[in-house]
């Protein structure tokens, strides 16, 4: 087990290392030392910061050179090894503070929908496999379906139409329409400012998870063992719970990190329609100023995100299900 | 005794059609664990030498793992030999390039063991025994298909089938296919590895007996495995009897089954399920015992001796050489210090010539080449399927066809989605009737004069938005941009897919990992910031949006491809595409293609609508399609900042979309169900 962790861990430091080149591809290779360092000042810099970066990025010096700055730095300024993600020159401060104040915001709208999608997801299939062709079933494969098909810009859209526009002119206020209260300053404010965003990133994989759950649910309860255990009679919640929905888990991890880290990309949709603060939405705002240290920053904080997620999802696959360790 | 049997002498040339010289074949077993070096070694097949002349059969015998299939395969060069040396015709071959090898692959051909896993079962008949025209490039064409339906009449099947499936003939009828490809060039030497193993025994009669019949119409030689030790003595003219990779007896076929000398020949002979019980009461049986000891023999001694009731001191020291051993002539060799004398065979001797099952025909009839005639003529005309029971077989394209048909809520979503698609069509149609154009502005009756959209009425039918424009004509062209780019983002994304995924999964473990390594990286990136980066470098548009999506979405389909990949690879018909010699290019396109076709049907069905709400997705952030193309993404975008007061340019345009994206999935699941009935991984969703 030791040595399967030790593996994944491995094999996840030598994914981020090619994360880096790939970014540091797009944005530093091509168009020239003194054009990367113009897109780098942002809109509208001085010729000034612009030789600044110029030098402080080796942008002069073969491309090599340059991709050994971005990843370990050079004289004072720090590289991506050494806990740093460089400047933001358009607004004149560390790229590190910025993020370091937008992630408690996307933080707890990705946990709180992964929790949501989970419980939603797995519970609804679960219920499906148990009764299948019962109306509950019938019910929710529509309602996946439904929530499977609709893009989540659309459903946040179509929330906020409802919930906030609709409820707030018939005298219900009961959503905001945006905005983002931290969790310690107010907690049920935070929960109110976070229900609608959690559902909507949420949807579009509790509904995967419900395919998957009722699928995979099925497979188990046709199962041999599922028959030894209800032939030894165990109660049917025992059955249920204990022995097919361990079995049953495994394919659901490993999809766990993968939508973990399509949620990561999918806050930016969700950040953007409720007008949360968080690494998506200055994401989309650093476009329209082309604030490009900052997209560098969040890309691989985001990247970062998602390989530790199906890291974790990996190691846990491997404690749900003994026989991944093997290979 | 030897009376009964046929005696078939090999017409002894001076040089032999194959001649191994001491051939070694060991396959090194990586261990499974990241940390130990560890190797172990399995030693398949230790220092065989063997002469092989024109015209004979040599049957090769011997347990399961004791190394005959894996001789087999290094003789055909479907595996390279560690060591040795292997001459056909007199030409060196142990190491030939694989181009130089393939003019001598017509001249080696194998009928392998499964009748069902040694023949593509998405390719046609014709096409499997043209195979080797093809591959060889001999024949094209009409002169092609007339010499397949000569052979195929050769080997008794109605070249009438010509264009059937696999699937579509019984078991015997397979293996006359497998016989008619191995036929097609004309091939000096026939390895047949277990050919009638998988068969019941009157179809293995059938089968020998045409094997036969083409011998001595062909002059064909055979190398002939099997672990039947009477089939063996009907077919060979010589018999060599392995024992964990080594030939530990050698002679003509009569003295091995009437003389054996070495112990496990005469274990093996012994075991031979006699048809009389009062015989097989009378007759003296060696069990062998300590089957551990079966998988490694001693090293440096000889590898049965730990089973052997007649070994002695020497026997685990020594590894006694395969030469004459008694007063046997020189055509009878044996690897024994102690073989079995004379006196000991009394039993077996005593036993009447059994009757051999395989030859339903000849049942107590004396066997005599002369015999053998006239029941081979009846053969042929057997396996003919009789007019009247012949099912009319369907392709399997053709049932998932029907299967789609029968499924309602598949057939609906179509129609909505051919709906869809008149609607994008029709757009400049739409435009016409309504008066309303795509980029028409009215800017008073399209607009309150406060500048506001207006709602849905007889005039505007959708509405207008913030412009003024019509919304039903700008939503009718906005279909054309989501199915523009659900398509051809999806037949970029799997085209991509299909061949990194063919790659990685047969051409082995450098190219898989490279690809295992990009999928790894396209799949940490989070789509919607690769995205972002992107557009802040380059100018946003359709471009980066294909772009995004096709590299976002191609590390999936490559998964999926590559899982098929690999558990098509190991298949008889890919093995079977090897020895005649096709290349890697060929295999993945020809061989391998076909069987993964559906599943990347169903694949590509499933990922139009992802396309579709990601590119919807990418131009409600700004990043993709840019005004005033229409488009739903971007029409949504501009229709979020004014729901308060325009509720259907937010409602009409999200509805469209979702609409499209429902009735894809719709039949995406339908198309996975009719092409792929086992599956239900995912449930499908729409209960009917």
């Amino acid at each position: 087990m030791i040595r399967f962790v030790i593996r994944r861990l491995l094999l996840g430091v030598i994914v981020m290392l090619l994360v880096t080149i790939v970014v540091f591809a797009i944005f530093y290779v091509g168009p020239g030392g003194a054009a990367v360092a113009r897109r780098l000042a942002g809109r509208a810099a001085p010729m000034s910061t612009v030789n600044l970066i110029m030098d402080r990025l080796g942008l002069q010096k073969p491309l090599l050179t340059q991709y050994w700055y971005f990843l370990w730095g050079h004289g004072a300024q720090h590289g991506l090894m050494q806990g740093s993600l460089g400047t933001d020159y358009y607004n004149g401060v560390s790229v590190n503070s910025e993020i370091l104040q937008e992630l408690p915001i996307s933080l707890s709208l990705v946990a709180g929908a992964a929790l949501l999608w989970l419980l939603m997801g797995t519970l609804s299939g679960v219920i499906s496999a148990v009764y299948p062709r019962s109306f509950a079933d019938r019910g929710f494969t529509l309602l996946a379906l439904f929530f499977y098909s609709i893009p989540t810009f659309v459903l946040g859209l179509l929330l906020l139409l409802v919930f906030f526009y609709l409820l707030t002119t018939h005298g219900v206020p009961v959503f905001p329409a945006s905005g983002y209260v931290p969790l310690f300053q107010d907690p049920a404010q935070w929960f109110r400012h976070l229900l609608l965003p959690w559902f909507t990133l949420a949807a579009v994989s509790a509904a995967a998870y419900t395919r998957l759950a009722r699928g995979s649910m099925l497979d188990v309860l046709s199962e041999d063992y599922v028959r030894t255990a209800r032939s030894k009679g165990l109660t049917e919640r025992r059955i249920i719970f204990r022995h097919a929905l361990r079995a049953a888990a495994s394919p659901l991890v490993s999809q766990f990190g993968v939508d973990l880290g399509g949620a990561i990309g999918g806050v930016i949709v969700v950040e953007y329609i409720f007008g949360l603060p968080g690494l998506g939405y200055s994401a989309l705002n650093a476009i329209s100023t082309q604030d490009l240290p900052l997209i560098i920053g969040i890309t691989i904080v985001g990247s970062a995100g998602v390989i530790l997620a199906n890291m974790l999802a990996d190691i846990t696959y491997a404690v749900v299900d003994p026989r991944v360790r093997l290979r | 005794m030897t009376a009964t049997e046929p005696v078939r002498t090999a017409p002894v040339t001076a040089e032999p059609l194959l001649r191994l010289d001491n051939v070694v074949k060991h396959f090194t077993v990586k261990s499974a664990s990241f940390m130990s070096r560890r190797q172990d070694e399995v030693r398949a097949v230790e220092g065989v030498s063997l002469e092989l002349h024109q015209g004979e059969t040599l049957g090769l015998v011997g347990e399961t793992g004791c190394g005959k299939s894996t001789l087999a395969r290094c003789i055909a060069r479907l595996c390279d030999v560690t060591s040795g040396q292997i001459e056909f015709n007199g030409a060196d071959i142990t190491s030939l390039p694989g181009r130089r090898m393939r003019p001598i692959r017509r001249d080696i051909q194998m009928i392998f063991q499964d009748p069902y896993g040694s023949l593509n079962p998405r390719r046609r008949v014709g096409a499997i025994i043209g195979d080797p025209f093809a591959i060889q490039d001999v024949a094209k064409g009409t002169e092609r298909k007339a010499r397949v339906q000569e052979i195929m009449e050769l080997v008794g099947l109605n070249p009438e089938h010509y264009n059937r499936f696999p699937a579509e003939f019984s078991g015997g009828q397979r293996q006359r296919i497998g016989v008619a490809r191995a036929l097609a060039l004309r091939p000096k030497l026939i390895i047949c590895d277990e050919p009638v193993s998988a068969l019941d025994v009157s179809i293995q009669a059938q089968i020998i007996n045409l094997l036969d019949d083409l011998q001595k119409e062909l002059g064909l030689t055979y190398i002939f495995i099997s672990h039947d030790l009477s089939v063996v003595r009907h077919v060979s003219t010589r018999v060599a009897i392995m024992y964990l990779g080594r030939v530990v007896e050698l002679a003509p076929t009569e003295p091995i089954y009437t003389q054996p000398r070495h112990p496990y020949t005469a274990a093996l002979q012994s075991a031979v399920p006699v048809p009389d019980p009062d015989a097989a009461d009378r007759r003296a049986t060696t069990l062998l015992t300590d089957i551990g000891a079966a998988d490694s023999g001693p090293l440096g001694g000889c590898a049965f001796s730990p089973r052997c009731n007649r070994a002695q001191q020497r026997c685990s020291e020594e590894q006694p050489e395969l030469v004459p051993r008694l007063s046997d002539l020189a055509t009878h060799l044996a690897a024994c210090y102690f073989p079995v004398p004379d006196a000991e065979h009394s039993e077996t001797e005593s036993l009447p010539t059994r009757p051999r099952p395989v030859l339903g025909a000849s049942q107590g009839a004396p066997t005599s080449s002369g015999a053998v005639g006239p029941e081979n003529e009846s053969t042929i005309p057997d396996e003919m399927p009789p007019k009247a029971t012949v099912i009319r077989g369907q392709g399997p394209w053709k049932l998932a066809w029907a299967r789609l048909r029968r499924d309602r809520a598949a057939v609906g979503a179509g129609i909505v989605i051919l709906l869809i698609v008149a609607l994008a069509l029709g757009a400049p149609l739409l435009a016409g009737i309504t008066g309303h154009g795509d980029m028409q502005q009215f800017p008073i009756t399209g607009r309150t004069p406060d500048g506001l959209p207006v709602g849905p009425s007889s005039k505007f039918w959708l509405g207008t938005d913030e412009l003024g424009r019509d919304l039903l004509v700008r939503i009718a062209y906005g279909a054309r941009i989501s199915l523009l780019v659900g398509v051809l983002a999806t037949v970029i994304t799997v085209t991509i897919g299909v061949v990194a995924g063919l790659m990685a999964g047969y051409l082995g473990t450098v190219a898989d990992t490279f690809i295992a390594r990009l999928v790894d990286v396209c799949l940490s990136i989070p789509f919607l910031l690769f995205a972002v980066s992107l557009a802040t470098v380059f100018h946003a548009g359709l471009t980066i949006v294909i772009v995004v999506l096709a590299i976002f979405g191609w590390s999936s389909v490559a998964r999926v491809v590559r899982g098929q990949v690999l558990s098509i690879r190991e298949r008889e018909y890919i093995e079977a595409a090897r020895s005649l010699g096709a290349g890697s290019f060929r295999i993945m396109f020809t061989d391998i293609l076909p069987n993964v076709a559906a599943q990347i049907i169903v694949y590509a069905t499933l990922l139009i609508p992802i396309s579709i709400v990601g590119e919807a997705t990418l131009s409600f952030l700004g990043i993709g399609v840019q005004p005033p193309t229409a488009d739903w993404g971007q029409m949504l975008s501009t229709a979020s900042s004014m729901y308060q007061q325009a509720w259907w340019y937010l409602v009409f345009p999200g509805l469209a979309l979702l609409i499209t994206t429902v009735a894809f999935n719709i039949f995406g699941d339908g198309v996975r169900d009719a092409l792929d009935p086992h599956s239900h991984d995912i449930p499908r969703a729409g209960a009917r």
